[in-house]
């Protein structure tokens, strides 16, 4: 139970983070995101099949709070969670610096195809859209996710088995 | 589908229930967004977006509060931590007075730029609804503020919003209690405007980086720096004659001879607290045929005069609101005459 828990209490900090704080500390017009960060710190810590859930409600809220297209976050983030469930199960968790190293990459692929996915729903921008907003939004989040990280591994968090794609546990990876 | 490693082989699927929660959830992620981007902005997904964003504004108002009260307290801490060395004994004392100062320092700052919009209201001689800021926008693609005003106090999509010192953006969505302002420096913003002087047409946008661009204004008409640049009127929404800004510099491109123009706004961007959403305008502001009516209402709503406050600039924003009285009623009058005609 109280591993179920401290995850939907972390889900709806964040979710308060985001609207309350992000919309006054932006760096260089960027809106930090407190769920986003949380939700790809939570898959690396988590894993399993509950994750998509925290994925899609999480990736709604935040849309809904914004005014980007409602469903772009959760499709990028559920993709997110998937690949990096699947390669936590074979990659090394047991120091630090693997699951910061895949937070970054998840981020900056995340917010390029964001960025994308925003020109292809019509917005205007260009090239500039992904240099003055994608990159620096990795930045901060990435900032963000180190900090969710090191709170978040102390937490009695039960690492789940995902069933949409497993990869069995093995110590040759490790 | 399988992975292959040495002496492994790893089967794609699994179980059902995990890959089945997965599809479905990516292909309704999918369906919305294509629903939303092909909806209108007065759709069931643009309006459960506006909903949710009017539900947090008390919540964001909270932060909104707490932002500008930390940076009214920063400026006065620094102030005070110079004499708090020697005068080790009053810090108590000190304490409570910086708590005061902050809350006075905030009521004059509130005070001024409220003096600032009237002036504004004033020179213009519009109807508006006033309305506090209480949100911005929660993400990195739009900027966008949520206000305390709605559809119930008149407020429709569309109308042109004024920030201390100018025009700052326009509402594209409402609530019956709150509306989204989109502002002028937004990807996303295009208004038509054209120049003071030449009367020249073109498009005003803004860009990711928030800098005002100038376009589609003809290539054989001559833009000087300085030139104000008002809204026209056309494509609806923004009254005619609300000045924008000027022009900053204007930049061409020697290998194919095109022009980028720079504006500066006249209203401040950041940091808005409260805003004028014009509801109705009876005259042609700075679009006024009148050469010395228009000259005389850019120099009131200059951001310079709006923010001294000195009594000549009352008699700007006084004579220039006379003015417009008098283009009004011309103006009435004239339609009273084709009405009888």
């Amino acid at each position: 139970m109280r591993t179920q828990l401290i995850p939907l209490i972390g889900a709806a900090i964040a979710v308060v983070l985001q609207i309350i704080v992000a919309p006054l500390i932006t760096f260089f017009s960027v809106v930090p995101g407190f769920i986003v960060s949380y939700v790809i710190v939570l898959g690396i810590l988590r894993g399993g099949n509950s994750m998509y859930w925290y994925a899609f409600v999480l990736g709604m809220i935040a849309d809904l709070l914004s005014q980007t297209p409602l469903g772009l976050t959760p499709f990028l983030l559920l993709i997110a969670v998937f690949v990096l469930s699947r390669v936590f199960e074979v990659l090394d968790q047991t120091t630090p610096a693997m699951p910061l190293i895949a937070c970054v990459v998840t981020l900056l692929v995340f917010e390029v195809l964001f960025a994308v996915g925003l020109l292809i729903a019509g917005y205007e921008g260009g090239i500039s859209l992904i240099v003055s907003r994608a990159l620096p939004a990795t930045l901060i989040n990435a900032i963000i996710c180190v900090i969710y990280y090191f709170l978040m591994r102390r937490l009695p968090f039960e690492r789940e088995s995902s069933s949409a794609w497993t990869i069995s546990q093995t110590q040759r990876f490790r | 589908m399988a992975l292959k490693f040495p002496n492994k082989k790893f089967s794609f699927g699994g179980q059902l229930g995990g890959s089945v929660v997965l599809v479905a959830l990516l292909v309704v992620s999918l369906v919305t967004v294509v629903l939303y981007t092909r909806e209108g902005d007065d759709g069931m997904l643009h309006g459960l977006q506006d909903t949710t964003s009017a539900v947090t504004s008390p919540l964001s108002t909270i932060g909104v509060t707490t932002g500008s009260l930390a940076a009214t307290a920063t400026t006065s801490v620094e102030d005070l931590t110079a004499s708090d060395a020697s005068l080790s004994q009053l810090r108590e004392n000190n304490a409570q007075l910086a708590q005061m100062v902050v809350e006075l320092e905030e009521y004059r700052q509130e005070a001024q730029r409220l003096e600032a919009q009237l002036g504004l209201a004033d020179a213009y001689g519009f109807s508006y609804v006033a309305s506090r800021v209480v949100g911005y926008s929660a993400d990195s693609y739009n900027r966008v503020l949520t206000i305390d005003v709605g559809s119930n106090a008149g407020v429709k999509a569309g109308l042109p919003v004024m920030g201390t010192t100018g025009v700052v953006g326009q509402v594209i969505a409402t609530t019956p209690l709150t509306s989204q302002v989109r502002l002028i420096n937004d990807a996303q913003s295009g208004v038509s405007v054209m120049l003071q002087s030449s009367r020249a047409e073109g498009i005003l946008t803004g860009s990711v980086d928030g800098i005002l661009y100038l376009e589609n204004v003809d290539e054989n008409v001559e833009v000087k720096e300085g030139e104000a640049v008002i809204t026209s009127g056309l494509g609806g929404g923004y009254f005619r004659g609300l000045v924008i800004g000027t022009v900053a510099r204007i930049e061409t491109n020697q290998s194919d001879g095109t022009r980028t123009i720079v504006i500066t706004p006249n209203a401040t961007l950041s940091n808005i607290s409260e805003v004028l959403v014009v509801i109705g305008m009876n005259n042609d502001g700075a679009a006024s045929e009148n050469g010395a009516n228009a000259t005389a209402l850019i120099n009131a709503v200059n951001p310079q005069t709006l923010n001294s406050g000195s009594a000549q600039n009352q008699q700007n924003q006084d004579q220039a609101a006379e003015q417009n009285n008098a283009d009004s009623s011309e103006g009435n009058s004239d339609e009273s005459s084709q009405d009888d005609e």
